[in-house]
């Protein structure tokens, strides 16, 4: 993403995540493919609330009981950041909490067409933001578009 | 709120952190307020907690006012004070949730269940004796199914057509539960009517009188009420469980249905064999007590017979007339192997330490949206109460292609 236009609010480099794409990249162990974007691009990945909370419930799964540690790691060390309303400010500037509201409607909205929480939260908030999206699973993108 | 609301449920938040799909430690967070509750989850936990989403996220319970009607009166009955009961209204009541939002996507927003309840209640005299209401109820309920035709039995038909005019049927084993069965309403995208039927150590003749025992307390007796539960072996002198009782037994074998029946097999009363009453009882899908029952109130039979009649064992010649009365065991060597696992492994959702065997039409309906590319996968989990990988694995060589 190109340096912002003047008086425009500063672009943030950012790609979001949806709970199948990060969860694969945590059983395969290949965090480090985020922490190439973050160190050599300047991309953060984001992951909505609803992603986080699938994220956190599938490592409980005792299929992926060895990727615990790596979520927790990705969150305390800033791989994997939580979308919030506050972040939100380099990107909209100071209209966040209605930005925010914005994701979380049409995040509902997507969740009531068919698609699971996260990935309905991450599909909104990349077409609220104008951001790329993460993901591995292209039906939900089907889904999205035979509305 | 949550706190308080989890707490009056007497059930352990771990148990609740499951049946919503989040990981135990977050939803202590959410209980002790030291993260927010996400916005979306609040239809799920206000429609499992039986209060409105509001509710959920206020401080307090003020003063005891919000205490959601359904989990007190659950609390208030002595002999549901067991754990299994408890969570397994919790688990059904969520499955019910996802029920009411399977039928938005396909465009069913309203339960025509409601309809019908409201034109039987309402032309139902309640001066009237009893016996008379149940009769009169039944009638018209039969009607209303389209089950009026003559002598046919309606115990096939009794589930798939429940669930069409938007009724959840749910019948899983509890082992460790008193309860046969219960129902109740729940708040989805709009207002789901649940039956729930223990299914263990039952047969399918018992449980489709216990359902519609269930279906009449949903229509008399639910209106003031958040709840209506019945245990095994219950024998409540109560009217509105007698008019249950009757009620089920009119829908499943009135006299048309047994005059038939008695006439298709030349039956004489008098000279009853075991043989003869498991004919009746596989040609009116209904339970050697019912039928017996049933003929006693038509005067068919003596008092007298229908004591000895039901010392009666019919289940070897039942089992030769119906696949319905096979057990477990008996019934899976009668399919090919293969398709053993949809019968009941894939079905059963574990949820905290307890299982629930998923209904197969709801499970149908939410694997034709999946192959229609309708819903996600991830919605299919969600949905059915199980994680992606877990459904994709069991569910993998009935969608289309591997999603």
């Amino acid at each position: 993403m190109g340096n912002p236009a003047p008086g425009q609010p500063s672009q943030q480099d950012w790609i979001l995540g949806d709970t199948d794409a990060i969860i694969q990249l945590l059983a395969c162990d290949k965090l480090s493919l985020l922490k190439v974007l973050r160190s050599q691009y300047g991309i953060l990945t984001v992951i909505p609330e609803p992603v986080e909370i699938e994220l956190r419930n599938l490592v409980k799964n005792r299929r992926f009981q060895d990727v615990h540690q790596r979520l927790t790691k990705a969150f305390n060390n800033g791989l994997l950041t939580i979308l919030q309303e506050a972040a939100l400010s380099p990107l909209v500037g100071v209209n966040t909490h209605e930005a925010f509201e914005r994701i979380e409607r049409l995040g509902e909205k997507f969740r009531r067409l068919g698609v699971g929480s996260g990935e309905a939260y991450a599909h909104a908030a990349g077409i609220e933001l104008s951001l790329p999206v993460l993901s591995n699973d292209g039906k939900a993108i089907n889904v999205l578009m035979a509305y | 709120m949550l706190r308080d609301l989890v707490t009056l449920t007497n059930v352990e938040p771990k148990f609740w952190a499951s049946v919503f799909n989040v990981a135990p430690e977050q939803f202590y967070e959410w209980m002790s307020g030291t993260r927010h509750i996400p916005k979306y989850i609040l239809p799920e936990l206000a429609s499992v907690f039986g209060v409105q989403p509001s509710d959920i996220e206020k401080n307090q319970f003020e003063g005891g006012e919000l205490q959601p009607a359904i989990w007190y009166k659950l609390r208030s009955i002595p002999s549901v004070s067991s754990t299994a009961d408890l969570e397994m209204v919790g688990m059904v009541r969520k499955l019910c949730f996802n029920f009411g939002e399977l039928q938005s996507f396909l465009s069913r927003t309203t339960g025509a269940y409601e309809g019908v309840f409201q034109r039987v209640r309402s032309a139902i005299d309640k001066a009237a004796p009893v016996i008379s209401q149940a009769r009169e109820a039944a009638r018209m309920f039969r009607a209303e199914m389209g089950w009026e035709t003559g002598g046919t039995a309606i115990g096939d038909f009794i589930r798939p057509v429940l669930r069409k005019i938007g009724i959840v049927i749910v019948e899983s084993p509890v082992p460790d539960s008193l309860i046969e069965g219960c129902s109740f309403r729940v708040k989805s995208t709009h207002d789901i009517a649940c039956v729930f039927a223990n299914s263990y150590q039952s047969t399918w003749f018992r449980r489709n009188s216990v359902i519609l025992h269930e279906i009449c307390h949903g229509i008399f007796d639910l209106e003031g009420e958040p709840v209506s539960v019945d245990y095994r072996r219950e024998t409540s002198d109560d009217i509105s469980e007698r008019r249950a009782n009757l009620f089920a037994q009119e829908c499943l074998v009135p006299k048309a249905v047994l005059v038939y029946l008695v006439n298709r097999f030349g039956i004489h009363w008098e000279r009853l064999s075991a043989k003869n009453l498991a004919s009746l009882i596989a040609g009116s899908k209904a339970e050697q007590r019912l039928v017996l029952r049933a003929a006693l109130s038509h005067k068919m039979i003596t008092p007298d017979q229908h004591d000895e009649y039901l010392k009666f064992d019919c289940a070897a010649d039942l089992k030769k007339l119906s696949p319905q009365a096979l057990t477990t065991r008996e019934f899976l060597a009668t399919v090919p192997h293969d398709q053993h696992k949809w019968f009941f492994q894939d079905r059963f959702v574990k949820i905290g330490g307890r299982g629930l065997l998923l209904p197969v039409g709801f499970l149908k309906i939410v694997i034709e949206l999946l192959s229609a590319d309708r819903i996600t996968i991830d919605k299919a989990a969600e949905l059915t109460m199980m994680d992606r990988y877990t459904f994709q694995e069991r569910f993998r060589q009935m969608l289309p292609e591997a999603a």
